[in-house]
């Protein structure tokens, strides 16, 4: 019963952590649509009515940093303003797939000319399903509201933090929870490794399995960035893995119960089933040709481990255990995103209770008679502020990955500091310990290809091959530790530390 | 919302006790990781790819056919280099040619070609020898390698 009760609280708690930075940047983009570029603004960003309306919401999609759970907010602004239903599935279906970052980090671990087809493949989903949804509901969209313009200067910096405030604090948050909810029941189902063999290159089944777990699966779009690229390089189903992203990065339980109360069960399910049927075509398509070449097809894959629940029927100790998951999985930038996004929870909650007339805000967006006649500040259009912002979220956000991914020589001195630590705490039989710093040196493993590539000094072949031997040694290590086998984790501890060795030396040679 | 939406939602919290309690057989848990032809290392390779080209192909072999096993100890060869302490220079050299020989030997498995086909690539006898002196040369320095990779 107890991993019944914690495996989905795990879950659901890590879903939670890893998804506060997207979901503050959701609140943001859904706060800048409101009071900087308004409703117009933000119906003319998205084309209009015009041709233009899906291949905007397509590429804007693919520059915003939000995942599954941020891209809630932002559809609900993008109701209010008037923007077709089409465009708006099409938009909350793409902006969580990929992003600068993802996509980086994507051309460093997998084929690039795949990862090509899979942003193309998800042009081609996402404009089938607005076309279709659009000819067969048309005039599917609201009357925008009308809102009063916002002035300029600090007043409309409060607004837009006060807006931000209001989207944590609304009914989009709502969804969110029961997207959480649904991370949680997915973990309640899957027992823990059940998905292990589920993805096999000669399971046909595998893309339809996939579609099926997919849709209540939390994945943020780094996260399946690393799984796919994964899923490639152990040789598994190509349209699993296009599932899995289309699936899991982009639809979510929150989402669908949005779609149902802004569109009905009706409309909802014939959008579902309509992407369901074009993501399994796609995926039976492009399983075969796109298949890579010269890998050695694993029968079993760990890329789906977090989506079942972590602990075994039979596990011991379990609360404890489910706490150190938790804490193991947090990163600090999770944490510092968290304490913001409650800040922004009790802020919202606040004007809720004792502002319920939005007095403030009207204050805030209240034109100063007056004031632009003696200020000498520039007036900066609001389109103009609105495209700062948003292009200035996509720099820093590419500008980020230079702190995030360290230069070589920084994460050669981390990552030989922490085989110290696994050499040890494996000989000292900790596996909890050691499968922890296992999976932190593959990420150190993965963060150094992304540092090279971004300075432009991709590895050679015999720099990638010495790494595929280094991280498939610690994969056998990893499950010596699981199986808590001593003999099999000792021989594989010093070979992990050789190959490790061997790696660093070849780096030297760059 | 519509109340008929929430009225599942009992039942979807309720779904995890019904099916959560399945484990996995402990059997499916098993994992192969290797094939059974797998060398270990690239010493292991030499000596059974001198084997097998020794004998003419007249041998046994743990793969789905020896010509099978050929071809893969040949594809296998840069990362079984890569796994020793051979340098770049030695690695580059014979991934240049193990990648062209390996294009070559599964063009001849697709069309069902023998052993005695497949040890007839050009350039194999010349390739080989010189992994063979290499390994010589290895194995003469570290003489303990084979008894570091005896588990699997």
């Amino acid at each position: 019963m107890d991993v019944l009760f914690w495996g989905p609280l795990v879950r659901i708690c890590q879903a939670a952590v890893a998804c506060a930075p997207t979901l503050v940047i959701g609140w943001m983009i859904a706060a800048i649509f409101e009071r900087i570029l308004g409703r117009e603004g933000t119906f003319r960003l998205f084309g209009g009515r015009s041709w233009r309306q899906l291949p905007y919401a397509w590429l804007l999609g693919m520059l915003l940093p939000v995942c599954s759970f941020g891209v809630i907010p932002i559809m609900v602004q993008m109701r209010r303003s008037g923007i077709s239903g089409g465009t708006i599935i099409a938009f909350g279906l793409t902006a969580p797939l990929f992003n600068p970052i993802s996509v980086l980090y994507g051309l460093t671990l997998s084929d690039p000319f795949t990862l090509f087809v899979f942003c193309l493949g998800s042009l081609s989903v996402i404009t089938v399903i607005g076309i279709v949804w659009d000819r067969f509901f048309p005039n599917n969209w609201l009357e925008p509201e009308t809102l009063p313009p916002t002035p300029y200067g600090l007043r409309r910096v409060a607004a837009v933090a006060l807006s931000m405030a209001d989207q944590a604090f609304s009914r989009s948050s709502f969804f969110v929870l029961v997207a959480l909810l649904g991370v949680g029941l997915l973990a309640g189902m899957l027992p823990a490794g059940i998905l292990q063999h589920s993805a096999g290159s000669n399971d046909p089944t595998a893309p339809l399995t996939m579609c099926g777990i997919a849709t209540l699966a939390y994945v943020t779009p780094m996260v399946a960035i690393v799984q796919v690229a994964s899923m490639f390089q152990h040789g598994n189903s190509i349209g699993a893995s296009f599932t899995l992203l289309v699936m899991g990065t982009g639809v979510n339980l929150g989402l669908l119960m949005w779609s149902v109360r802004e569109f009905g069960l009706k409309k909802t399910l014939f959008w579902f089933a309509l992407l369901v049927a074009v993501v399994l075509a796609f995926s039976y398509g492009v399983n075969g040709p796109l298949h890579p070449k010269g890998v050695q097809s694993a029968d079993h894959t760990h890329a789906f481990d977090g989506y079942c629940n972590p602990f075994i029927l039979n596990a011991t100790n379990v609360p404890s255990s489910a706490i150190q998951t938790i804490r193991d999985s947090t990163k600090l930038e999770d944490v510092v995103a968290g304490v913001a996004a409650l800040v922004l929870l009790a802020v919202g909650g606040i004007r809720h209770r004792f502002d319920p007339q939005q007095k403030m805000m009207g204050f805030l967006v209240r034109r100063a008679e007056g004031v632009a006649k003696v200020s000498k500040d520039i007036i900066l259009p609001n389109s103009v502020i609105a495209a700062v912002t948003l292009v200035g979220l996509v720099l820093a956000s590419i500008g980020a990955c230079f702190l995030y991914y360290q230069p070589v020589n920084e994460i050669k001195k981390e990552m030989t500091a922490l085989q110290a630590d696994l050499f040890s705490s494996v000989a000292g039989r900790e596996w909890d310990t050691a499968a922890f710093l296992i999976v932190q040196q593959e990420d150190w493993t993965h963060k150094l290809v992304v540092g090279q590539y971004l300075r432009r000094q991709s590895l050679n072949r015999f720099q990638k091959m010495r790494m595929k031997v280094f991280l498939s040694k610690l994969e056998l290590l990893e499950h010596a530790c699981e199986d808590r086998d001593p003999k099999e984790a000792d021989h594989w501890n010093r070979q992990v530390n050789v190959s490790l060795n061997r790696f660093k030396k070849s780096l030297e040679s760059n | 919302m519509p109340k008929a939406a929430l009225a599942f939602l009992p039942l979807l919290l309720l779904l995890p006790m019904l099916v959560g309690c399945y484990t996995t057989p402990k059997e499916e848990e098993e994992e192969e990781h290797f094939p059974p032809h797998w060398p270990v290392t690239v010493f292991d390779a030499s000596k059974r790819l001198k084997q097998i080209m020794d004998s003419d192909g007249v041998v046994e072999s743990k793969a789905t056919s020896i010509e099978r096993e050929f071809v893969d100890l040949i594809v296998w060869l840069p990362e079984l280099v890569a796994d020793s302490d051979m340098t770049k220079t030695e690695f580059d050299e014979i991934d240049n040619w193990a990648s062209n020989l390996a294009s070559e030997g599964e063009m001849l498995l697709s069309k069902d070609a023998k052993i005695s086909e497949l040890l007839r690539i050009n350039g194999l006898q010349e390739s080989l020898l010189i992994l063979h002196k290499l390994c010589d040369s290895y194995a003469a320095k570290m003489p303990t390698v084979d008894e570091e990779s005896g588990v699997k």
